[in-house]
C-alpha cells in the first residue's frame, strides 16, 4: 500500500462556550488513501462538519483544535502557520460547500473568478486561466462551457450553481476535496446528476474525496469507506458494504432502522429512543449508552475499539459481525 | 428574563448609563423634597438674587450651589425640576406615538390594498421632511400649552413607530404560525391580538426609548425657541435659552448647567436604547 | 369507501403583483409583464376515509401549493375543494375545522412568544370544543398522546428540539379534532433517527384517529411508507397517480420512474451501483415547454409530445397516467 495522503489522530475541536466546553470533535483518528471517497456520516450535532472544517484549518471561534494531529501528505496541519494554510487550501486541498453561494462571488462573472482561483497559485495567462476553466466546466457537466463564463452566479440554477462550485474545487488539481452536505439542498434528479458526475470525477483525476453526508444512502452509492460519527467521535468505521450489511456499533444499527426503505411499508419503524445528548454534558463513558438498546452498567466506563477485520467500533457491546 | 438582565449588565456602559436614566427619573420625582426652592412660586423669588455664581448664598440664607438665573432662580431647583417636565413631555409623547402608530402600522399591514397604500404613503411622506418643522408648524397653529406640545410633538413622531409596526407586522404576518393559526382557522382580531402584536411590541419598545429621548431634545429646542412651554413652567430648553444672552458676559453657568443635564438624560437614554436593539435583534446575537 | 376529500380541475395563479411604476406607464400605454404564474393547473383528485394519499415532487412542482390550498391557507383561483360536499373555503376565509395541518419547519410554525400549551388548547377554547377552565387537562392529555410530558405545558417553544416542536404541532393540528390531516414535508427539517420516531408518532395517531391524510414529501421512500396511494406531480400538474405499491413498482410515467431512478439505494452488497439521472432541468413555471410539460427531458418524447398536453388518462388497474406513451 501507498502512503497514505491523510493520517488524523486523535483529533480533539472544542468549542469554549459560555455555557460551557462542547466538545464537538472530541478524539477522532482515520486515515485516508490517495484517491479513496470516504463518506462521515451522522446526525446534526455528531461533529462531522467540525471535523471537515478542522481539516482545512477553517474552525472559527470560540472553536479551536485543542489536540491531536493531522498529517496531510507527510506535513503536520495542526499548528500550520495561516499563511501556509492558505496556500495549500485551494490549492492541494479544496472544499464544496452545501450553499455555494458560500464560495461565489455574487458581483464576479464565474470566469473572472475562475481565473482568480487559478492565478493565486500559478502564473497563467488569462486566456489559458479562460480555456482551462470552460473544460472544467464542461467536466462537471455545465453544457455550453465557454459562452457561460461570463456568466454571474444568479444566473445558474442551484444545480448548476453547485457544479460551478465544484469545478472550482477542482480547478487547481487538488489531492484532496473535502464536501459538506453538497447535494442535501438540491432536488434528488439532480443529487443524482451529480453524484453520477462526482463518481467519474473522482475516478479519473484520482483526487481523494471526504464526503460529509447525513444520508447514508448517497453515502453508500458513492463512498468506498464509511466513518459514522455520534456525539463528536467516530463510532464505526469500514468499507460501506461490510459495514450497511452488518453493523458492529447499534447507533448504526439504530441509524440503518430509522430509514423507511429498511421496513415494509405502513410498518412502524424501529427508532432510536431519545435524543442526541447535549455537548456541553456528555454522560460518562460510552455516549450513545442512554439511548442503546444494549447498555448495561459497562456502557459508563469508556468503550474499549473492536478489530473486526477491516472495520472498528468503539462499544463495549457490539453486534455480532457476519461473515 | 433573567437571562436577558444579565446579558443587558455585561455591557457596563449600557448598565451605567440605565443607572443614570433610574437616578435622573428619582431625582426628578423627587425635586420637592430635593430643591431647596420652588421655582415656579413667583413668591419665593428675589431678583436681588439674580445671575449669581455658583456657591452664592442668597438673600433666603442657603447656597445657590449651580448659581441663579436672570429672575433670581436656583438652578439646581429649576433643573430638578425641568428635568422632570422634559421626562414628563417625552414620555406622553412617546406612549401615545407608540399607541398610534402601532395601530396604523398594523393595520395597514392587515389590512392591504388602498388602506395599506394610504397610510404607508402619508407615513413615508412625513418620515421625508424634518419631524421638527412638523413640530414648529402645530405649535404655531395651536398654541402654546403641555397638551398641545404633546400633540404637536406626536403628530411629529408617530411615523416612526407606524413604518416599524408596518415592518415588523408585515414579517409575522408571512411566518408559519399565523399562516397556521389562520389555517385552525382562528378570527382575524385573535391572530392580531394574540399573535401579531405580541411579537411586534419588543422593537416598537425599542423604537420607543430612543423616541422618548428624541421627544425630550426636540420638546427643548421648541422651548429654547420660545414655543414650547409657558414661561412659568420652565423647562430644560427654555432656561438655557434664558441664559444664553448672558453667555458673552461670562455668566456661563445659567446655560451650561441646563445644557449638561439635558446631554446626560439624552445621551443616557439612548445608550439604553441602543442596548436593548442589539440585544432583540436576531442578527446581531452570537 | 367513500371519498371525503373532493378537488376538482384546481388551479392556482400567482399574478405578479404591479408596482405603482408599472401601472402608471400601462395607463400611458406601456407594454408591461403581467403574465401570471401558474403554480399549481387543473388538478383533480380524491381522497378516500382513512386513506393517505402520498403527493411527491421536485422543488417548484407546484405540492405546497396545492397542500395549501386542501388546507385552506390559499383560496384557489379556480376549481373546487369539497369535504363531503362542503366547501373548505368561503369568500376567501376558510370555515371548516375539519382539516388541520402539520407545517414543514416546526420552528416557524409556533409562536416563539407563546408558551406551548396555550399553543395547543388556543383553537379549541376559540372554536368551543373545549372550556377554557378544561385546557390544562385537555393539554395535558394531548402533550401525553404525542409523547411529551405534561409538566412541559409552561414552556416556549425555543426550550424544546426540532423533533419535539414537530410533536407539538402535531397535537395542536390533531387537538382540533380533524377527520384529514395536511402534512407539507413534516420531517424534511429532521434527524434521520427523530424523523424515525415522528414517522411512528404520525402512524399511531392516523391508526388510533382513523385520520384521512393528504402526505407532502419530496422523499419518496417516506411517502412510500406511509401512503395507500401517491399522486406524482411536475410543473403544477399531476402526471401520475395511483396505489403506492403499484406505482413504486411499476412506475408507468417517464418522470416517475426517472425519480425513482435518480434516489440512491442503500448499497448493501459489494456491488457498483449505477444512476439513471434524469437529463437536464425543471423549466421554468414561467414559461412551461409546449404540449407535454416534461417532453423536454424525455427519453421516449415525439412530436405528438411536443404538439399535445397528454389528459391524466386510466390505466388497467388504479393508475391514471399523463403520459402518450404509457
Amino acid at each position: 500500500m501507498t502512503a497514505p495522503l491523510l493520517e488524523v489522530e486523535g483529533l480533539r475541536t472544542h468549542f469554549l462556550t459560555r455555557a460551557g466546553v462542547a466538545k464537538a470533535v472530541d478524539g477522532v483518528s482515520f486515515v485516508l488513501q490517495p484517491g479513496e471517497i470516504l463518506g462521515l456520516v451522522g446526525e446534526s450535532g455528531s461533529g462531522k462538519s467540525v471535523t471537515g472544517f478542522s481539516l482545512i484549518g477553517l474552525v472559527d471561534p470560540p472553536g479551536r483544535i485543542v489536540g491531536g494531529s493531522i498529517r496531510f501528505a507527510g506535513q503536520e496541519l495542526v499548528g500550520l502557520p495561516a499563511e501556509q494554510m492558505r496556500a495549500l487550501r485551494g490549492r492541494r486541498i479544496a472544499m464544496v460547500f452545501q450553499d455555494p453561494q458560500a464560495t461565489l462571488n455574487p458581483v464576479l462573472t464565474i470566469g473572472t473568478q475562475m481565473a482568480l482561483a487559478l492565478q493565486a497559485h500559478d502564473r497563467v495567462s488569462d486566456r489559458a486561466a479562460a480555456e482551462r476553466a470552460a473544460t472544467m466546466l464542461t467536466r462537471v457537466g455545465i453544457p455550453d462551457a465557454a459562452a457561460r463564463l461570463g456568466n454571474y452566479p444568479h444566473e445558474f440554477s442551484g444545480g448548476m450553481r453547485q457544479r460551478v462550485a465544484i469545478a472550482m474545487a477542482l480547478l487547481n488539481g487538488p489531492e484532496l476535496i473535502i464536501a459538506d452536505e453538497p447535494t442535501t439542498a438540491l432536488d434528488v434528479s439532480i443529487q443524482a446528476q451529480i453524484l453520477h458526475e462526482m463518481k467519474a470525477l473522482a475516478a479519473e483525476s484520482g483526487t481523494a474525496l471526504i464526503w460529509i453526508s447525513h444520508d447514508l444512502a448517497t453515502v453508500s452509492a458513492l463512498a468506498h469507506r464509511v466513518l459514522v460519527m455520534y456525539a463528536g467521535r467516530i463510532v464505526e468505521s469500514g468499507p460501506v458494504g461490510a459495514v450497511l450489511r452488518a453493523p458492529l456499533h447499534p447507533y448504526t444499527r439504530g441509524l440503518l432502522d430509522s430509514l423507511p426503505a429498511m421496513t415494509e411499508p405502513g410498518r412502524r419503524l424501529r427508532q432510536i429512543p431519545g435524543t442526541a445528548p447535549s455537548l456541553l454534558a456528555l454522560p460518562p463513558g460510552c455516549p450513545f449508552a442512554p439511548r442503546c438498546p444494549r447498555a448495561d452498567a459497562a456502557c459508563t466506563a469508556p468503550p474499549p475499539r473492536v478489530d473486526h477485520a477491516e472495520r472498528r467500533a468503539l462499544c463495549h457491546h457490539p453486534l455480532e459481525a457476519a461473515a | 428574563m433573567r437571562a436577558f438582565w444579565r446579558e443587558y449588565a455585561e455591557n457596563r456602559v449600557a448598565l451605567a448609563a440605565l443607572a443614570v436614566v433610574l437616578a435622573i427619573v428619582c431625582a426628578a420625582l423627587a425635586a420637592p423634597l430635593l430643591a431647596p426652592q420652588d421655582p415656579y412660586d413667583l413668591a419665593s423669588l428675589d431678583l436681588m438674587d439674580a445671575r449669581r455664581p455658583p456657591g452664592f448664598v442668597g438673600s433666603s440664607g442657603y447656597a445657590h450651589l449651580l448659581g441663579t438665573d436672570a429672575q433670581g432662580r436656583d438652578l439646581l431647583s429649576a433643573i430638578l425640576y425641568g428635568l422632570g417636565i422634559s421626562l414628563q413631555m417625552g414620555l406622553a409623547a412617546g406612549t401615545v406615538a407608540l399607541t398610534v402608530g402601532a395601530v396604523l402600522g398594523i393595520l395597514a399591514a392587515q389590512a392591504g390594498g388602498w388602506v395599506e397604500t394610504a397610510i404607508m404613503r402619508v407615513v413615508d411622506l412625513q418620515l421625508s421632511f424634518p419631524a421638527i418643522l412638523l413640530a414648529l408648524v402645530l405649535v404655531a397653529v395651536l398654541g402654546q400649552g403641555k397638551t398641545q406640545l404633546v400633540i404637536a410633538l406626536v403628530a411629529a413622531q408617530y411615523a416612526y413607530f407606524a413604518r416599524t409596526a408596518y415592518g415588523a407586522a408585515s414579517a409575522e404576518r408571512r411566518k408559519d404560525y399565523v399562516e397556521a393559526a389562520a389555517a385552525t382557522p382562528l378570527s382575524t382580531a385573535h391572530i392580531v391580538f394574540r399573535h401579531v402584536l405580541p411579537n411586534v411590541l419588543p422593537p416598537l419598545i425599542v423604537v420607543g426609548t430612543v423616541q422618548v429621548a428624541n421627544a425630550i431634545s426636540l420638546e427643548a429646542t421648541l422651548s429654547f425657541l420660545g414655543l414650547g412651554l409657558p414661561p412659568t413652567e420652565p423647562s430644560l430648553g427654555m432656561l438655557i435659552a434664558n441664559g444664553f444672552q448672558y453667555m458673552m458676559s461670562g455668566r456661563t453657568w445659567i446655560s451650561v448647567y441646563p445644557g449638561i443635564a439635558l446631554i446626560v438624560l439624552i445621551v443616557a437614554i439612548n445608550l439604553v436604547g441602543d442596548q436593548l436593539r442589539d440585544q432583540t435583534n436576531p442578527r446581531l446575537r452570537r | 369507501m367513500s371519498d371525503i376529500v373532493q378537488a376538482s380541475a384546481l388551479t392556482r395563479r400567482f399574478d405578479p403583483r404591479l408596482s405603482l411604476g408599472d401601472r402608471i406607464a400601462a395607463a400611458f400605454g406601456a407594454r408591461v409583464e403581467t403574465r401570471p404564474v401558474r403554480a399549481v393547473t387543473d388538478v383533480s383528485f380524491a381522497i378516500r376515509q382513512g386513506e393517505t394519499l402520498g403527493l411527491v415532487g421536485e422543488s417548484g412542482c407546484g405540492k405546497s401549493t396545492l397542500g395549501r390550498m386542501v388546507a385552506g391557507i390559499l383560496p384557489p383561483s379556480a376549481g373546487d375543494l369539497r369535504i363531503d360536499g362542503e366547501p373548505v373555503m368561503r369568500h376567501g376565509r376558510k370555515t371548516t375545522t375539519r382539516i388541520q395541518t402539520v407545517f414543514q419547519d416546526p420552528f416557524a410554525s409556533l409562536n416563539p412568544r407563546r408558551r406551548i400549551g396555550a399553543t395547543i388548547s388556543e383553537g379549541p377554547i376559540a372554536h368551543r370544543l373545549i372550556r377554557r377552565a378544561e385546557a390544562p387537562a385537555f393539554v395535558a392529555d394531548w402533550l401525553a398522546r404525542v409523547g411529551l410530558d405534561p409538566a412541559v405545558a409552561t414552556r416556549f417553544p425555543h426550550q424544546f428540539s426540532g423533533g419535539q416542536r414537530q410533536r407539538v404541532a402535531i397535537a395542536r393540528a390533531l387537538a382540533m379534532r380533524p377527520d384529514i390531516l395536511v402534512c407539507d414535508e413534516p420531517v424534511a427539517s429532521l434527524d434521520v433517527s427523530i424523523q424515525a420516531q415522528i414517522l411512528n408518532l404520525f402512524l399511531d395517531l392516523r391508526e388510533a384517529l382513523g385520520l384521512t391524510c393528504l402526505f407532502i414529501s419530496h422523499d419518496l421512500s417516506v411517502v412510500r411508507h406511509v401512503s395507500h396511494r401517491v399522486a406524482i406531480m411536475y410543473l403544477g400538474r399531476i402526471v401520475e397517480i395511483g396505489p403506492a405499491a403499484q406505482v413504486y413498482a411499476a412506475p408507468r410515467h417517464p418522470y416517475t420512474q426517472g425519480l425513482l431512478d435518480s434516489v440512491p439505494k442503500l448499497r448493501l452488497d459489494a456491488e457498483d451501483v449505477s444512476f439513471q439521472p434524469i437529463a437536464g432541468e425543471l423549466p421554468s413555471p414561467l414559461s412551461p415547454p409546449s404540449g407535454c410539460a416534461f417532453h423536454p427531458r424525455c427519453p421516449r418524447a415525439t412530436d405528438l409530445c411536443r404538439a399535445q398536453r397528454p389528459e391524466l388518462a386510466p390505466h388497467p388497474g388504479e393508475v391514471a397516467v399523463a403520459c402518450h406513451h404509457a
